[in-house]
């Protein structure tokens, strides 16, 4: 798996709301940056590994 | 011989206001008195449970049913949303690989490889289905079957301090391979907030229940009762066996009727909904989907309505999620189509290009295609799913 932070087409930016998973099968999970979406804290978990 | 019981008269004398006489005349096996002389005021219980009260003296009397037994299927009496293993949203037969893999709805399963989860056809009086953990056929890994039913802490708080029964039917196959045929059923709590199971034990872990019945071929009921600690925030329902040898056809467990009550001591399974539709919208809190069991796979389902943005950009809002869910959700798109219909021609793209505003509620979906008509209405279908998980 692989995260990337998507552009925010709207501002140009890289999103501050979502993190894009890149999953084992090719598809993509859209993860809202909630504290308590437990995608998001698995992608927390991870940067602090990295 | 046959044992005689006299009426008992309970007179005028006892608490203040209390003015009129009053016999308890017995009980029936179900309903009023059909035979016999009865006074005003004289009540029987009936073996169901249901009070009866002649409000007219005679032979019978007229009787006033007064109070009914207890209507045991009752919504939130059972705090293990889908303990009847009704809902399957994710599909109805699972191939495990790994751990916290999702089956029948809210009912995380693992623990490795070569072992089935599904859905089979209980045949118990009162289940449609219950949940077959299996390993399957000549497969010789050891590893630990397990089915988590894992609480969020709102719905854990209600327990704490609290005198607590846990039951649930189980049943084994011709080859179940634990030994002694036990099956290991406990009850964690812990004091962190929505943790998962899966990533260790709970904060302050505990275990007021854990025991090992007895399996056999027959379906059995069992419970148990403990009283949780009043520091309780979390609450999980965990079954898990361990394998031995090489599985044979029929090394498996079934489960249903599950259910953890504030009670003393166990009454009759009722869904933590109440009804399908109430257990469907407890499930969906934590997980749904757009184009989900039960409509053909490759049919379309449709997202939303939007608009183009521009010739190449459109946003989808949906419809709001079924329910509210537990907090903001991951969203997942299948690999396959996905229809727009703008100014009279298709558009098939093939993933979301973006999301945004994702809320427990609602989001907006962005599309990225060619040749669109900019500012138009489009329409948006998903020929294969789309997944919300918010899911501990």
């Amino acid at each position: 798996m692989t995260y990337t932070i998507p552009t925010d087409v709207l501002t140009g930016l890289p999103s501050t709301e979502t993190i894009c998973r890149t999953n084992e099968d090719g598809t993509q999970t859209y993860i809202p940056t909630d504290p308590a979406n437990s995608d998001y804290q698995a992608y927390l978990a991870s940067q602090e590994n990295n | 011989m046959a044992q005689s019981i006299s009426q008992e008269a309970i007179g005028a004398t006892g608490l203040p206001g209390a003015t009129a006489a009053s016999r308890h005349a017995g009980a029936t096996v179900s309903g009023a008195p059909t035979t016999g002389t009865f006074a005003v005021g004289d009540f029987i219980v009936d073996q169901s449970g249901a009070m009866y009260v002649c409000t007219v003296a005679g032979t019978p009397g007229t009787w006033q049913l007064s109070g009914v037994s207890v209507n045991e299927n009752i919504a939130g009496k059972n705090f293990v949303i889908n303990g009847g293993m009704d809902i399957w949203q994710r599909g109805t037969s699972f191939a495990l690989t790994g751990y916290n893999v999702y089956t029948a709805d809210r009912w995380s399963c693992g623990n490795g490889s070569g072992i089935t989860i599904s859905q089979v056809s209980s045949g118990l009086t009162g289940f449609q289905y219950a949940m077959r953990a299996q390993r399957n056929s000549g497969v010789g890994a050891v590893t630990s079957i397990n089915l988590f039913n894992m609480f969020e802490t709102k719905n854990s708080i209600p327990l704490a301090g609290q005198t607590i029964s846990l039951s649930f039917w189980a049943r084994a196959g011709a080859n179940f391979s634990a030994s002694g045929n036990a099956l290991a059923a406990q009850l964690e709590t812990g004091t962190g907030t929505d943790q998962n199971a899966w990533n260790g034990y709970y904060t302050g872990s505990a275990f007021p229940i854990n025991v090992t019945p007895t399996l056999t071929t027959s379906w059995q009921r069992f419970s148990y009762t403990a009283t949780l600690a009043s520091t309780t925030t979390q609450v999980g329902v965990f079954f898990y066996y361990v394998p031995t040898g090489t599985a044979g056809a029929n090394d498996y467990f079934d489960i249903t009727g599950v259910q953890l009550e504030i009670a003393p001591q166990a009454t009759p399974f009722s869904r933590a909904g109440g009804s399908i539709g109430g257990e469907l919208a407890l499930c969906q809190r934590y997980y749904w989907q757009i184009n989900a069991n039960g409509v053909t796979a490759g049919t379309n389902e449709v997202i939303g309505t939007g608009f183009n943005y521009t010739s190449t950009t459109v946003y989808i809002i949906p419809n709001r999620w079924p329910v509210t869910m537990r907090t903001a959700p991951s969203i997942t798109a299948a690999s396959g189509n996905i229809s727009l219909f703008n100014n009279g021609s298709n558009y098939n793209v093939t993933s979301i290009s973006a999301l945004y505003n994702i809320s427990p509620n609602t989001a907006i979906f962005q599309f990225s295609s060619t040749g669109l008509s900019v500012g138009q209405g489009t329409i948006c279908w998903a020929f294969n799913p789309i997944y919300f998980n918010a899911e501990l």
